[in-house]
């Protein structure tokens, strides 16, 4: 791809985009598909925690913003419409899980054996590895709340605005805030061990 | 709520530089007396460092081909749902027979109606002389005027074969006639 090219493509907004979908150039669908699938699925990935899920949960966004692309209206971003539809096929599936858990064995097992911890207390020195420390970093973020979980993914993750987050969830912008400031308070908690091992402070 | 608890509320703000100036001097100068406040503080900056830094993840190669099959099964099964009419005859069919079932029961309910025209006709030709003798072409003709219009039919009977009542009358007439004859 040619600079040109790229700059060209960066000069078509995302609006643009819709809007000539919407008028039947199913090449700017296939543009916009492009730009956000990557995106989608760290931050559906990040909300439900399995890959494959979270693909399919991505390509079923793809699939409602295909069938319902008249119901954008260019009030908000196309990235406000497109994250709102994948955070509540995210959320869904989670309320899924849950019911399906609900009549499941694995209701009797105390889940906190599913948290690997390492036990640094016993080797200090041992520096986590990176990959390790990614996976205990997400098992945690799977364990917030949804309200903290979406928050933190829209901001810490992905890097929105607090004012598109706001729209994104429909929440006010001082909601945000403050779930955003409680969920990294709550990780910074469940995540003590990793980041001080030799805390034994209690605040 | 302690202390430290209110000024855990600003953390957030102070790392992203939110916070209004009195607010700012208000958390730094708590910090500098309070050492679990400025770890937990150092934490909340990891932590956000860490998730910044999370890898990315990537769709699958044939990611984009699955998308186009599963929007070109969504167009099939438009195609399906425009020719469902066509295909699911069986909703108007029964339809159409029950429509007629009714119709059939109604016209059968409404034919002893012109049978008993048919016997009160045959009574008044057995046994009563007073009403005149219908011929056969004559109910040929009245049953014809059912099946074309029923209400003219009826309008076109004689008068004592309208009602069951007056085939009765006829029959009493008739007996009393016969008895007279006798």
């Amino acid at each position: 791809m040619t600079e040109k090219t790229t700059l060209e493509r960066k000069k078509i907004t995302d609006e643009v985009l819709i809007a000539r979908f919407q008028d039947g150039d199913v090449q700017a669908f296939d543009t916009l598909v492009r730009r956000y699938k990557d995106q989608l699925l760290n931050y559906v990935y990040r909300f439900v925690g399995n890959r494959n899920d979270a693909e399919d949960l991505v390509q079923e966004t793809f699939l409602r913003v295909y069938k319902n692309k008249h119901y954008y209206k260019e009030i908000a971003k196309f990235s406000t419409w497109v994250y709102t539809i994948a955070g509540n096929l995210a959320k869904t599936e989670l309320r899924r899980r849950k019911r399906r858990k609900i009549f499941s064995v694995s209701n009797f097992v105390n889940e906190e054996r599913d948290y690997d911890i390492p036990d640094l207390a016993k080797n200090p020195e041992a520096e986590v590895d990176g990959s390790i420390k990614d996976d205990i970093i997400q098992k945690a973020i799977e364990k917030l709340p949804a309200k903290f979980k979406e928050v933190i993914l829209l901001r810490d993750v992905q890097g929105f605005a607090y004012e598109e987050i706001s729209q994104i969830l429909s929440i006010p912008l001082g909601t945000v805030k403050s779930r955003v400031n409680r969920g990294r308070l709550k990780l910074q908690e469940d995540l003590r061990f990793l980041f001080e091992p030799e805390s034994k402070e209690v605040n | 709520m302690t202390e430290c608890d209110k000024f855990k509320a600003l953390y957030s703000g102070y790392i992203e530089g939110e916070l209004f100036p009195d607010q700012r001097k208000s958390l730094e100068a708590h910090l500098s007396i309070c050492p679990p406040c400025r770890r937990a503080l150092e934490r909340l900056k990891t932590i956000c460092r860490s998730l910044r830094g999370l890898p990315i993840l990537t769709t699958s190669s044939d990611f984009e081909l699955r998308l186009h099959q599963q929007i070109a099964h969504l167009s099939d099964g438009n195609s399906m749902r425009l020719s469902l009419p066509v295909h699911n005859w069986k909703i108007p069919a029964f339809a159409s027979i029950a429509i007629i079932v009714v119709v059939g029961i109604f016209l059968t309910l409404n034919l002893p109606s012109s049978r008993s025209n048919i016997d009160t006709s045959s009574r008044s030709v057995v046994s009563s002389p007073v009403s005149p003798q219908k011929s056969s072409g004559e109910e040929v003709l009245t049953n014809q005027r059912l099946n074309e219009d029923p209400s003219k039919a009826v309008a076109g009977l004689p008068k004592d074969s309208l009602a069951k009542d007056s085939g009765k009358d006829n029959r009493e007439d008739g007996l009393k006639l016969v008895d007279e004859q006798k």
